[in-house]
């Protein structure tokens, strides 16, 4: 288990060198923030960017020193035993860096794994059997550098897990990648939590991976969690409208000030002309598709199709968004 | 796993992939070999306006090739200096911006392990050099002068050994640094001038001199010259290589406090860029 | 002519906000410390004696002088061959399409990018100046101002087009440090920077008089150690001219091939 508590980082920007080195005011990136990463789950930090997700992540992964608060892996402090926390965790973040481009992907494995203190035959078996896994077997002899950007990030994964971490930070990283690409990657996500017992934080604003992937959402806004329980629970206390479409054929005439007087008040209706009839869309902050359906119908027009959008984490981000 | 053990993993991997990512660029030979020359041969024609049987006063010997192999000698030092210069700005930049300081900090290796991996990578860069000074040692051959074969061990021991130290403490040194190509640019002359390249030291002002003693180029030219030309002893360069010693370990000592040092205000901080 | 100003605007900004003091450092220390070098090794090694066919070849003794007039040379040509790696950094930045889509050929590019390198190497080389002449013994007593103006002015075509030869070899091999340390190592040998060329075997020095800085350098000399004016200085003034139109023209053809070339790989 990964546990944080009351975590606080600020930075101050620095201008100036060397004997004129001047600092900034300080500006609060994490600020007071509890939070818990089991072993076999996948923990969701979402937020807005500026919110404090790669700071968190960075100072559990030993890469950043809290400025308060504290956090332990596995009951290893991250700041006292930081080099006993070291080979626990590992990190793979979005974006075509992090990698040696002139070095072959089997170099660079060979090389990170070195640096895990993994050598000889173990570690050219590891070498194999991650290149298997992230499909790169063939084009192992290859520099990076003539990778495409999912290659770079098929062996950035590869990267990230030579020393078979216990945890595993993903900071975005299906940035930028093609769906079968992403959908893959999603995939060895689950199969590393659900089968390996990895604990994983995942970062990402691709809303819909989130929803698939994470076990738990912890939702961070100006260096807090503001928001925590799983995508069901996240979606259920969103107080946003409720989309109902409706499509019925011919325009029918009265239908509009029908739904108008039956609906309760504070409904907004809008309809749009449609290839099979017409489109009406109801927004309402409550769920009005079956009183909306029964007026319709009553009415004598025939219903080709009904549709109730769910709110998603989009519109949680958004609200996110709106209130900052 | 040992801290040896530990140290020794991360400095060969750290060579090993530093010189993976260096080699294999034909454009190399030039660089490393072909410019060296070129700056050789117009040091030794800087000499061409002066008399030539005063040229003892330079290199101690009334010899025709002490000259030449004075400053053999003089520039092979050099340049290895300078290559650990660039190999530790170039490490500096790729691992700043290729983003994969991050992952270093990240892993357990040893840190001092990955600095002097970077260093030794420094002077394996160097080979053409060295295939330079060979050729050059060859066409000057009847010139050198060695009391045994082990002097010349231990000649090339007095310069490679406090590279290999300084170039650990600038792995250290220029990865924190904003501009690191400045502290490189601005370096090289004052060590070329400074550490008895093309000249003794002594002919330098007192002031100048005390500068000197504090560069590791300067004792191993000290000691490297008079046991490659001169057939000195051991015990004749005794004083020298005792300095290279010390000079050396300082430098080990210094690097891993700088290192450690820099990544704990890098944590602190959030910024690897630190003066 | 838009293009040109256009480009030398630019380069005028680039150098203004992100311009690192340690690029002049390097070239005022590299310049001063080949200086300090000579001057231990004349007045303080060999005691202020240069040999007696020196004195036939340069026609003075006055060492000091010669070696700090070669070397405030070779920074001016150092300086104007800077734009050398400007297309390569194009080309890496992605902006190379760009240019070419408004329009840009390669010679305005240069032609901009040297205008402000002109400038720029004159207020260095006031500075270096400046800074040598108090303590290295060297004077201008004798110098020609007319010259002088003359080796300068006459350097801007021969340095342009060996410049245009330089950017395309630096495109070519994707690395402009190698290009750019051979190059002018290689030039600081051959024009004799920092002694007399005629020390140099007959091949090497026959290979030196087709580089427009042995040119600028003998120009500089002529002017300053022995007073030559524009007018005497004019038979060197147009082989330079002379030197930077052949030097242009390869430096076209390559520059334009390589360009097309660098092009077909970002796209």
């Amino acid at each position: 288990m990964i546990r944080a508590e009351g975590l606080c980082k600020s930075f101050r920007a620095r201008t100036g060198r060397l004997l004129w080195v001047r600092h900034g005011a300080p500006k609060v990136a994490v600020d007071g923030l509890d939070l818990d990463v089991p072993e076999g789950a996948v923990t969701g930090l979402l937020g807005l960017n500026g919110a404090g997700k790669s700071t968190t992540i960075k100072m559990l992964a030993t890469l950043l020193e809290p400025d308060s608060g504290r956090a332990s892996v596995d009951g290893l402090d991250v700041v006292r035993d930081a080099a006993r926390v070291r080979p626990l965790v590992n990190m793979i973040a979005g974006g075509e860096r992090s990698l040696y481009l002139r070095l072959t992907a089997r170099e660079n494995l060979w090389y990170f794994g070195q640096l895990y203190g993994l050598s000889g035959g173990a570690l050219d078996d590891r070498i194999d059997e991650l290149l298997e896994l992230v499909d790169l077997r063939a084009a192992a002899g290859d520099r990076v550098e003539t990778y495409s950007k999912g290659m770079r990030q098929r062996l950035q994964i590869a990267r990230g897990l030579v020393n078979r971490p216990r945890y595993l930070f993903l900071d975005e990283p299906t940035l930028g990648l093609d769906v079968p690409v992403a959908r893959r990657l999603r995939a060895v996500t689950r199969q590393l939590a659900r089968e390996q017992g990895c604990g994983i934080v995942l970062t990402s604003h691709d809303m819909a991976e989130v929803e698939e992937l994470c076990d738990h959402i912890s939702v961070i806004d100006r260096g807090r969690i503001v928001r925590e329980g799983t995508a069901a629970q996240l979606k259920a206390g969103l107080v946003v409208e409720r989309l109902t479409r409706i499509l019925v054929t011919g325009n029918p005439e009265g239908l509009i000030d029908a739904l108008r007087s039956s609906l309760p008040p504070g409904v907004r209706i809008e309809t749009a002309p449609d290839e099979r009839g017409t489109l009406i869309s109801l927004a309402a902050p409550d769920d009005v598709t079956g009183a909306a359906v029964a007026v319709v119908a009553a009415r004598g027009a025939h219903v080709l199709r009904a549709e109730s959008v769910e709110p998603s984490l989009a519109d949680l981000m958004l609200q996110l968004g709106g209130s900052s | 796993m040992s801290a040896l053990r530990s140290f020794l993993m991360a400095a060969r991997a750290e060579a090993v992939k530093e010189a993976r990512l260096h080699w294999g660029r034909g454009t190399n030979v030039v660089l490393e070999a072909v410019v060296p020359i070129l700056h050789f041969a117009i040091a030794w024609y800087m000499f061409a306006p002066f008399d030539a049987s005063e040229h003892v006063r330079v290199t101690g010997s009334s010899r025709e090739e002490a000259l030449p192999l004075f400053l053999l000698v003089g520039f092979l030092g050099f340049y290895v200096f300078q290559r650990l210069l660039w190999a530790a700005m170039e490490r500096a930049y790729r691992e700043r911006d290729g983003g994969t300081l991050e992952l270093l900090m990240l892993s357990p290796a040893n840190r001092f392990g990955l600095l002097v991996g970077g260093a030794a990578s420094g002077m394996v860069r160097a080979t053409w050099l060295y295939l330079a000074f060979l050729v050059g040692s060859a066409a000057l051959g009847h010139g050198w002068r060695v009391a045994h074969p082990g002097a010349v061990i231990v000649a090339l021991l007095a310069l490679l050994v406090p590279a290999l130290a300084f170039g650990t403490l600038l792995q250290g040194f220029l990865m924190h640094a904003f501009d690191t190509s400045a502290y490189v640019t601005l370096s090289q002359p004052p060590l070329s001038f400074l550490s008895g390249v093309r000249f003794p030291v002594h002919y330098l002002p007192g002031w100048l001199q005390a500068i000197a003693a504090l560069l590791p180029l300067t004792w191993s030219l000290r000691a490297a010259r008079p046991l490659l030309v001169e057939a000195a002893l051991l015990r004749d360069v005794g004083r020298e290589l005792g300095v290279l010693a010390l000079v050396s370990a300082a430098c080990f000592v210094l690097a891993a406090v700088v290192d450690r040092r820099a990544e704990a205000m890098t944590r602190r901080d959030g910024t690897a860029m630190l003066y | 002519m838009r293009a040109i100003l256009a480009t030398w605007r630019r380069e005028s900004w680039i150098h203004a906000r992100s311009y690192r003091l340690s690029f002049f450092g390097a070239a005022l220390l590299s310049a001063l410390f080949t200086l300090l070098a000579g001057r231990v090794l004349y007045r303080t090694v060999f005691g202020g004696q240069v040999t007696p066919a020196f004195i036939e070849m340069t026609g003075t003794r006055d060492y000091m002088t010669f070696l700090l007039v070669g070397l405030l040379a070779n920074s001016y040509a150092f300086r104007m061959l800077y734009c050398v790696r400007n297309v390569l950094e194009e080309h890496e930045m992605g902006t190379l399409p760009a240019l070419r889509l408004a329009g840009m050929t390669s010679a305005r590019f240069q032609l901009g990018c040297a205008g402000f390198a002109a400038c720029y190497a004159l207020v260095e080389l006031f500075i270096i100046a400046g800074a040598a002449l108090p303590w290295s013994g060297a004077s201008f007593g004798m110098a020609d101002a007319s010259g002088i103006a003359l080796a300068f002015v006459a350097g801007l075509p021969g340095l342009l087009g060996f410049s245009m030869l330089l950017s395309g070899l630096v495109l070519v091999v994707r690395n402009r440090l190698v290009v750019e340390s051979f190059a002018f190592t290689l030039m600081a040998l051959l024009a004799g920077v920092a002694f007399p060329v005629s020390y140099l075997p007959v091949p090497l020095q026959a290979l030196g008089h087709a580089l427009p800085l042995t040119w600028i350098v003998g120009m500089l000399r002529g002017a300053v150690l022995h007073g030559a004016d524009a007018r005497a200085l004019m038979p060197e003034a147009l082989a330079l001219l002379g030197i930077g139109i052949v030097h242009g023209a390869l430096g076209i053809f390559v520059l334009r091939r390589a360009v097309r070339d660098a092009l077909a790989v970002a796209a």
